[in-house]
């Protein structure tokens, strides 16, 4: 006879698998060609063209886990309970769930299914709707985004006559997994009532009582009068509207996207050049909590009457004067449980810290970069003026920026190797591409002496000297090696935007080095002058510029390392770089003169840099280099790139990178392009 | 007696293979004032140069021009082996005499044509310098193997046209020579003419005109996005075609518009998506 403990433990042990198998069942992750990575690609490029500009595809975070005081007290039935990601806009970036589930692949495979939702949230970003949208009931809130969202796939359907099917079926899919009536109250019947029509209709219909909308306004005038009506019609004023169940037709109307300003540090320096004693801890995160904006009334004095949280506190997480947090005081924090912590709150807000890095959390849908880093050694080098553009006046500053150039550090010499031995099929790729632009062997026709004699010519001179000219001497044809006059330069970027990640163990600075180190063993055997220089810098007083490889540097050992040793620096003052680099190349006296800059956004500075006139100075840097017969061309990696590179470079003198990897093999092609004849 | 024969040869091939005009006006649909700027340009003997992307009717529009003038109309396509002489003219050995054979430029400037040269920038730098006298106020044509010097027959014109799309630091039109010219910007037409044109060169049906300049429409959005050539409207035509002949929309639009445009499996699998949303098999 067993003991009642053992019962009881062998009962819970029982129960606990049972519950864990259903769990797994439930979450079973689909293979990964269901997922949203799958065809995120694809489908950038397919709202690039639907939108006419670039737009940014992004991973939709799921829903922070509700705390048990916020059930409690925020009274959620079970259906309104959010339990997935749901699509969403911000009125630029659209959000799509990571995965679908099994039972929604059903009518639509996965990729009509994501295809369909990104062109959904693209139209109803389109409309702008977010301005719109009434702050002042939760039911006409629903109401207006039932009518965007209706008047939005009406678009659509008129505009992709290829789409109706697939809508169809996904409403379809909708209409099958609307919660019981029963457990609504009667608003919420009028609601699901209203909803059910819309996913019953023809997307090209949009059933009375709803109207279409043409604008957003209209939407928000139905929904005021529609609440009024339902409000008035169910007659019972207390019954409270608590929300309609969201599902992937319905989405989420997030608001307008804030602009991130980038941060400056001027206190902080001393802090980055003592090495960190602790290795990096690492874990993923299963989900990002939202930045939380600082609300106005924050830091008042006075504590107002509303302090119960909610949401349960996350003490091991978060610092409420945001110094310090419990993590930094502990060496043997585990960064797992740190990222589950983390997971849990629904949204955290952003601090920035010079300080070193002592975890990595990494997301699906990781923030926007605005760290930089500082390295020592600035204002070592003498420095070389150079004027600089300023748009608002229309007239150059004399000597506005200072270019320090720094002697190169030296990395390690086994990295280069290892980069070889690591990538052969892409150094075999890149050399590929450039082999064919060796100096090639070239007839020359017509030659007054040579190994052959011109057949062509002869038969002209004859003929020639039959009509009565004089006799011709040039009646040898010889075969000499090409020379082509040709001088290259390359400009990386190494501001501290580089540090950005791509993908899990590669930073764009990484992937810049081993693009430059391939294309650099690559173009050695092209024997075309080139040169290659690192810039970033602080102020106008310290651009700082790395020579690489100088014309006449042959060491390829030493440029190996020196480009081994490149790592994320200040901030990007373009102008001034670009002008020392035309003046090397200029000073060359090639013919064709190639100035390359690769680069990861928009130039900026800790002054004035900024924004327009950061742009319009690298214009009037660019500019004044085609002036001196020098042909700049531009890679990056900014999906924002052709907004602002357009006007930099002009349309076609530029690149803009899909995936940073293929860096290496896209430098190439742009040189294949430029230098052949 | 061999300078005779040599003029009776030249006086010869004055009036051989010099293409005139069709009875009927090869089809353009005008964008602006394009028409009657050329025409003022032929009357004031000035020469033209057309920029724009490729398949946007520029050849098109000169030959409508020709018939429109009632020129003759001689067209060179321009290639990186295109010298002098193969725009002037040469000697040949025939039966036992050696006869001078003039060039297309030399034929069209004897007959008062209207000469063209597509792609002109293709051509080697010597050729592109011999139309220069042609080009200003003097109208010559200077041959130095025969000695002569042709005063353009009245009617003559020189027409090139020019892509400023194509990138190569090599290869660009010299200073010197685009300031000879009157320059005539084309591109796409805007959506309703470009319906218009496609509808009316294919036989197409009027709602997949439309639907297929929609998508081109779309298409050409990806141009910053790494798609190096965008569709013309000579593709978006020989798409309708295909469809008009019976060929089901979708496959049409993928082997003739998608598939030419690029090799990246990425931008072609989002056209693809783009055409499947937008037209109806």
């Amino acid at each position: 006879m067993a003991e009642p403990e053992g019962l009881i433990i062998d009962a819970a042990r029982q129960a606990t698998a049972f519950v864990s198998r259903l769990w797994d069942n439930d979450n079973n992750v689909s293979d990964n060609s269901c997922t949203l990575s799958a065809c995120r690609q694809r489908l950038e490029f397919l709202l690039s063209a639907v939108q006419g500009h670039a737009v940014s595809l992004r991973v939709a975070q799921p829903p922070p886990p509700p705390s048990a005081l916020s059930r409690l007290f925020g009274r959620i039935p079970r259906h309104l309970i959010e339990t997935r990601p749901l699509p969403a806009n911000d009125g630029a970036t659209i959000f799509l769930p990571m995965q679908l589930h099994p039972g929604e692949q059903s009518e639509l495979s996965s990729h009509h299914f994501f295809r369909l939702l990104a062109l959904q949230q693209a139209g109803r970003a389109r409309r702008r709707a977010q301005q719109m949208a009434p702050a002042d009931t939760l039911l006409t809130l629903d109401l207006f985004q039932l009518s965007e969202a209706a008047a939005a796939d009406h678009a659509l359907a008129l505009h992709f006559a290829g789409l109706r099917h697939d809508l169809m079926a996904l409403r379809r899919v909708m209409l099958s997994q609307r919660p019981q009536p029963a457990l609504l109250n009667p608003v919420e019947q009028a609601v699901e009532e209203l909803y059910c029509g819309v996913l019953k209709a023809c997307p090209d219909d949009i059933p009375p009582p709803l109207a279409l909308a043409r604008k957003p306004e209209d939407s928000l005038d139905w929904a005021v009068e529609m609440s009024m009506k339902i409000s008035i019609r169910t007659g019972v004023r207390a019954v409270r509207y608590r929300g309609c169940a969201k599902d992937l037709w319905w989405g989420k109307m997030l608001p307008p996207s804030s602009v991130n300003q980038p941060i400056r540090y001027e206190e902080a320096l001393r802090d980055m050049t003592q090495p960190s004693a602790n290795p990096r801890r690492s874990a993923n995160l299963s989900r990002r909590p939202q930045v939380r904006e600082k609300t106005p009334d924050e830091d008042d004095e006075t504590q107002g009457m509303w302090m119960v949280q909610k949401d349960d506190p996350q003490q091991h997480v978060e610092d409420p004067a945001g110094l310090q947090r419990p993590a930094d005081r502990d060496d043997d924090a585990d960064a797992g449980d740190l990222a589950d912590s983390l997971s849990e709150l629904p949204e955290a807000q952003l601090i920035s810290s010079s300080k070193t890095v002592r975890e990595l959390l990494l997301a699906d849908d990781p923030l926007d970069q605005r760290t930089t880093l500082v390295l020592p050694g600035k204002g070592a080098a003498r420095g070389i003026a150079y004027p600089e553009w300023d748009f608002r006046v229309s007239r150059y500053h004399k000597e506005a920026a200072i270019v320090r150039l720094q002697p190169p550090l030296l990395g390690d010499v086994a990295w280069a190797e290892s980069v070889v031995a690591r990538r052969p099929a892409l150094l075999r790729q890149v050399q590929l591409r450039l082999e064919g632009l060796r100096p090639r062997r070239i007839r020359y026709h017509r030659q007054p002496e040579g190994e052959e004699i011109d057949i062509n010519a002869c038969v002209n001179a004859f003929a020639e000297q039959r009509a009565g000219l004089p006799p011709q001497d040039r009646l040898y044809q010889s075969v000499k090696a090409a020379r082509r006059d040709i001088a290259v330069a390359l400009l990386i970027d190494i501001s501290g935007s580089t540090d950005g990640w791509v993908s899990q163990e590669l930073r764009i600075i990484d992937v810049e080095k081993e693009a430059l180190l391939l294309v650099y063993l690559a173009l050695t055997k092209l024997g075309d002058p080139f040169c290659i220089y690192a810039f970033s810098g602080e102020s106008a007083q310290n651009v700082s510029l790395w020579p690489l490889k100088n014309f006449e540097e042959n060491d390829r050992i030493l440029v190996q390392r020196r480009i081994g040793a490149l790592e994320p620096q200040l901030y990007t003052r373009a102008g001034a770089a670009i002008r020392h680099t035309t003046n090397l190349l200029t000073a060359t006296g090639a013919r064709y003169r190639l100035l390359i800059l690769l680069s990861d956004g928009k130039p900026n500075d800790v002054d004035r840099y900024e924004g327009r006139y950061g742009v319009e100075d690298m214009r009037q840097a660019v500019a004044e280099a085609r002036l001196q017969a020098i042909h700049p061309f531009c890679i990056t990696v900014d999906r924002h790139a052709p907004q602002y590179l357009a006007r930099v470079f002009g349309a076609r003198h530029y690149a803009v990178l899909q995936q940073a990897e293929t860096l290496p093999v896209v430098l190439a092609d742009v040189l294949r392009r430029l230098i052949r004849q | 007696m061999e300078e005779s024969l040599i003029k009776l040869a030249a006086s010869e091939n004055t009036c051989q293979d010099v293409p005139h005009p069709q009875a009927e006006a090869p089809y353009y649909l005008p964008f602006g004032d394009e028409v009657s700027i050329f025409t003022q340009c032929h009357r004031r003997h000035l020469a033209v140069m057309l920029k724009g992307p490729t398949g946007c009717g520029k050849t098109r529009f000169v030959e409508h021009m020709a018939w429109r003038l009632k020129r003759p109309l001689i067209i060179v396509s321009c290639h990186d082996d295109l010298t002098a002489a193969d725009l002037v003219g040469r000697f040949l050995i025939r039966d036992n005499a050696t006869v001078w054979q003039d060039g297309p430029l030399t034929r069209a400037v004897r007959t008062g044509a209207i000469c063209y040269l597509d792609e002109v920038v293709e051509a080697r730098q010597d050729a592109i310098v011999v139309i220069h006298p042609l080009t200003d106020y003097r109208r010559v044509l200077p041959i130095d193997k025969t000695g002569e010097l042709i005063e353009a027959t009245p009617g003559f014109q020189l027409v090139i046209s020019y892509n400023p799309g194509y990138q190569h630091v090599t290869k660009d039109l010299k200073p010197s020579t685009r300031q000879r010219f009157v320059a005539l910007d084309f591109d796409f037409p805007p959506p309703e003419r470009e319906a218009e044109i496609v509808i009316h060169e294919s036989g197409a049906e009027h709602a997949m005109g439309h639907d297929l300049v929609a998508l081109a429409g779309r298409i050409r959005g990806l141009a910053d996005r790494g798609l190096a050539e965008v569709p013309s409207t000579r593709l978006l035509v020989s798409t309708a075609r295909l469809i008009a002949n019976g060929i089901a929309p979708r496959l049409a639009c993928h082997v003739a518009l998608v598939s030419p445009l690029s090799d990246d499996p990425a931008l072609v699998a989002a056209m693809r998506d783009l055409v499947d949303a937008t037209l109806l098999d």
